[in-house]
């Protein structure tokens, strides 16, 4: 069976890599971004099973990269976690608007964060 | 030169003078200020008046009029220069006031966003070590790992709390009222929690007793304050214990109660229970600084409404909001 693939786009390469090992663990496929500009490069040459947006990237931000995604018809139907450090209530409340499946806040529970990749994945 | 930005609503007016309220000495000078100008400013035109009067109905030349034409003119705009003058000063230490709490509380947020990712690393990083990512892991290791876990949480914890603080200041700043079905509110948040209550195998019972619960407040604000009162219900519920909640209503005010089956609260602690960082649990494991029934509060009386407590140490413990619906009043302004 093809190994499922996931997008991971934050500009901090300490969390990148511990992620990426966690995830690698786990059976997944893991691409890597860097900025928004990258991530949204990525998104639309690999067409992932699923995409990890940070939210706050260089170029251009997470939630420009979700909006310009989920507003695409041919990649509307990636599922995207948004995952950030901010904790204000209109962060998650523009996340949702701009089409984020799930808004997770960092530091998060590994064991939660997997299960909702799964979810979400079977769910695609 | 930069405009100083007056206010632009009733709202503003009352925070700007409850702002100067906060201070004791600020009122004490303004009153003597207000004292020291006003009789002086009357005393000024009645001898003014007095002269120009009498000079105008005895006839008097035109130069003794002009002069004192003039007096009173340059009398009124140095009152009026003089008033004008304490008013922008007032405002202005308002709006000085509110742009710092806002550059802070934006400071606030993004040193903690900037906290917050390196911690995202290190639990990560922890989880896969004990996962075994790196290799097996003996008793001794997992032990120390789990150590720094609990560190990572218990940051977590205080950072998120921080964050709370400043959104407390924010509350009475950004105050936007309209016309809100309690009802949904209640019911949004208890499925917020729906989670974490099945968890803890917490049962949550919801009675409404009310056919309409619309009133007029800010949505976000009173969401926060009933979702404060749940989350403590469900700290303070012990696993397998009982959360009721009650809605009811009438003409002019909606009830909320929130009763758990938890520990309970002492007889001498109740009316320290709405202060910032109080908290009056025998159970060290509940994290938290305490803050979220101080915010509630804040909130309750930013609506004019009430939130009391009352107690009975080892079975229950009742938190009441009431609310003013505000109806007839809006109403009568032309808002319904």
């Amino acid at each position: 069976m093809d190994k499922k693939r996931i997008l991971f786009v934050d500009d901090e390469r300490d969390l990148l890599e511990m992620v990426t090992l966690r995830l690698k663990a786990q059976g997944y496929e893991v691409i890597t971004a860097c900025d928004g500009q990258e991530g949204l490069d990525k998104a639309r040459r690999e067409k992932p099973d699923l995409i990890i947006l940070d939210l706050m990237l260089p170029k251009i931000d997470g939630y420009k990269v979700c909006r310009l995604l989920k507003f695409d018809e041919k990649y509307k139907n990636i599922p995207i976690i948004m995952f950030t450090a901010r904790a204000q209530d209109k962060d998650e409340k523009l996340g949702f608007e701009v089409g984020a499946d799930v808004y997770l806040n960092k530091p998060f529970d590994p064991d939660f964060f997997l299960a909702k990749i799964q979810e979400l994945i079977n769910q695609g | 030169m930069e405009k100083i930005k007056g206010p632009e609503s009733r709202n503003d007016y009352k925070i700007v003078i409850s702002e100067l309220g906060t201070n004791p000495l600020h009122k004490i000078r303004i009153a003597f200020a207000l004292m020291g100008i006003i009789p002086l400013l009357i005393l000024f035109y009645i001898i003014i008046g007095k002269n120009f009067l009498y000079h105008l109905f005895l006839g008097s030349n035109g130069f003794i009029i002009g002069v004192s034409i003039f007096i009173s003119v340059m009398g009124f705009l140095l009152a009026y220069a003089l008033v004008i003058n304490m008013v922008v000063k007032l405002l202005s230490y308002s709006s000085e006031r509110k742009r710092t709490d806002e550059e802070k509380t934006e400071l606030l947020l993004a040193v903690t966003h900037d906290i917050k990712t390196p911690l995202a690393v290190i639990k990560t990083g922890i989880h896969n070590l004990l996962d075994g990512m790196a290799g097996v892991i003996n008793q001794t290791q997992a032990e120390i790992a789990q150590v720094c876990l609990s560190a990572v949480d218990k940051t977590t914890n205080f950072i998120n709390e921080l964050l709370n603080i400043s959104k407390a200041v924010f509350i009475r700043m950004n105050y936007r009222r309209q016309l809100i079905d309690f009802e949904k509110i209640v019911k949004d948040e208890v499925n917020e929690i729906s989670g974490l209550t099945k968890k803890n195998n917490q049962r949550v019972g919801c009675k409404i007793l009310a056919a309409e619960t619309d009133l007029w407040g800010d949505k976000d604000k009173l969401s926060r304050a009933v979702m404060n009162l749940l989350s403590n219900a469900v700290k303070y519920t012990p696993d397998g214990g009982r959360i009721d909640l009650i809605l009811s209503s009438d003409e002019d005010t909606v009830k909320f109660a929130v009763i758990n089956t938890g520990p309970g609260i002492p007889p001498d602690k109740l009316e320290r229970i709405f202060n910032k960082h109080e908290r009056f649990a025998p159970d060290s494991k509940i994290e938290g600084a305490g803050l979220g029934l101080s915010i509630a509060k804040d909130i309750v009386n930013l609506h004019n409404g009430h939130l009391t407590v009352k107690s009975q140490p080892g079975k229950e413990t009742e938190f009441d909001i009431i609310l003013p619906r505000d109806l007839r009043t809006a109403k009568r302004a032309g808002r319904r």
